[in-house]
């Protein structure tokens, strides 16, 4: 036998070997899943009845089990119960579990080693959203686990706090949480997020800059309209984009002067950001004042995205604008040249 | 005491609702599933249904439009205990033949009342 032949057979027995090894990992990995869901469900429908009878009773007749493993499940079934809930029965089921101390177990288990224990506190504390648990929240927003960072920022929108807006945006300015996390969670604290998050405008870092901006326009900030103006000018083209979007959204008239300047302005440079022109003149539409017409109109001629989205601002403001407005349209979607009609009809 | 069918395929549901109409005196059937809600409905003729939207094999629209398209369950009161929250879902919802519509999250206290209501009024 050569010794290649001696090669090939060794690395043949070894794709076997390491085969063999792979399937029998796999079928082990799935039994104990498996066997673990079994455990679970046993689990759950043993202590369920437990659980949803503290609904009838007063915290401190409620039994509750002493082995940790039957603990753990009845807190989990806790857990899962809660957010189904609302009014008197989560109160009451809250309660228990205040009185039986798995709240301040929880805000100890903050500080646990093992990012399991602290993801269970983070939920256990998100599903209940009491105001007094902020401050431990927002500590956890630095964890080193990005699932417990996740589930501190949601339990911190949950609460509703505004003391939550500082730390959640910083969270998004070192990149520790996810932006769409973030929003979700200012949104729900709702229009209190209003004033901390004008000073984010001014913010060094343009995903803040650009988050605040589209948080502004979500929460209807009215308000805001004349710093989303200076947005336009940001030196960040997305964050002037998003602007343009806002101030739309928002639909305050104080707005057409600057979005008219910066149209113009874009139309004069020999590379114009067709994004931006889009998000000036979809805004121009939904405010709707007059002024903007003739730009508008020249906005027909431009680029086929630009002149549709022209085209459906002008729909916009109204029906003496849209005869002229449909025939674009129609221009647009045909990819035929324009067909001008004289005073004495079609030439 | 009334019989009352409980369709929706969350577990944890099923067993809220369950517990809190039956510590009223109130007899509870399960389904987990829109086709077997729409079966027991027929077989067991509950006094009163309480059903989910989104459910597999046949939403709770669905259950309720082919409820109310069976002349004898066409009196069936129907409450629908859904995630769905929306304005328009609420107008689909009671277009759809719905007596009454809760949204989830929701309160077992405010349910019980609910049921308790068109319970009275179904048997006037």
């Amino acid at each position: 036998m050569t010794t290649t032949h001696a090669a090939f057979i060794l690395a043949l027995v070894g794709c076997s070997v390491a085969l063999v090894a792979l399937v029998v990992l796999i079928v082990a990995v799935r039994t104990i899943r498996a066997l673990l869901d079994r455990r679970r469900a046993v689990q759950t429908s043993r202590w369920r009845p437990l659980v949803i009878g503290w609904m009838n009773g007063g915290a401190e007749q409620a039994t509750f089990p002493t082995r940790r493993r039957d603990k753990n499940s009845v807190v989990t079934i806790a857990s899962e119960l809660l957010p189904k809930l609302r009014g008197g029965d989560r109160d009451a089921l809250a309660a228990v579990l205040a009185h039986q101390g798995v709240l301040t177990s929880a805000i100890q288990a903050v500080g646990s080693r093992r990012s399991v224990v602290r993801l269970r506190a983070a939920v256990l504390l998100d599903v209940l959203a009491r105001d007094g648990d902020v401050d431990v929240l927002v500590g956890l927003l630095g964890d080193r686990d990005p699932q417990v960072r996740v589930v501190a920022a949601r339990a911190l929108g949950r609460i509703g706090s505004p003391a939550a807006i500082p730390p959640l945006m910083r969270g998004l300015q070192h990149r520790s949480l996810p932006s769409n996390t973030v929003s979700m969670a200012i949104v729900r604290i709702g229009p209190q997020a209003i004033t901390p998050l004008l000073g984010w405008l001014y913010s060094n870092d343009a995903r803040c800059r650009c988050t605040a901006v589209e948080l502004l326009g979500f929460l209807g900030a009215t308000e805001a309209a004349f710093d989303l103006v200076n947005a336009l000018d940001d030196e960040d083209l997305t964050v002037a984009t998003a602007a343009a979007r806002t101030l739309g959204r928002l639909g305050r008239p104080i707005a057409v002067d600057a979005l008219l300047a910066k149209l113009e302005h874009e139309y004069d440079t020999d590379e114009l950001d067709v994004g931006f022109c889009i998000a000036c003149v979809t805004s121009l539409g939904q405010i709707g004042d007059r002024r903007a017409i003739p730009l508008l109109s020249e906005s027909l001629a431009r680029s086929h995205r630009l002149s549709a989205s022209a085209a459906t601002a002008l729909e916009m403001m109204g029906p003496r604008r849209s005869l002229r407005s449909q025939q674009a349209r129609t221009e647009i979607e045909q990819h035929q040249p324009p067909i001008y009609v004289s005073q004495g009809g079609p030439s | 005491m009334s019989r009352i069918l409980v369709v929706d395929d969350d577990d944890d549901i099923c067993a809220l609702v369950a517990f809190k109409l039956e510590s009223l005196g109130h007899e509870v059937l399960i389904e987990r599933d829109g086709e077997g809600g729409l079966a027991a409905a027929r077989q067991e003729m509950p006094d009163l249904v309480v059903l989910d939207w989104m459910m597999p094999r046949m939403t709770g629209l669905e259950v309720c439009l082919a409820v109310r398209s069976d002349p004898g369950l066409e009196r069936m009161p129907i409450i629908l205990l859904t995630a769905k929250a929306q304005e328009a879902d609420v107008q689909r919802g009671f277009a759809a033949g719905a007596d009454d519509y809760l949204v989830k999250p929701f309160s077992p206290r405010e349910l019980a009342s609910r049921v308790e209501a068109l319970l009275t009024r179904a048997r006037r």
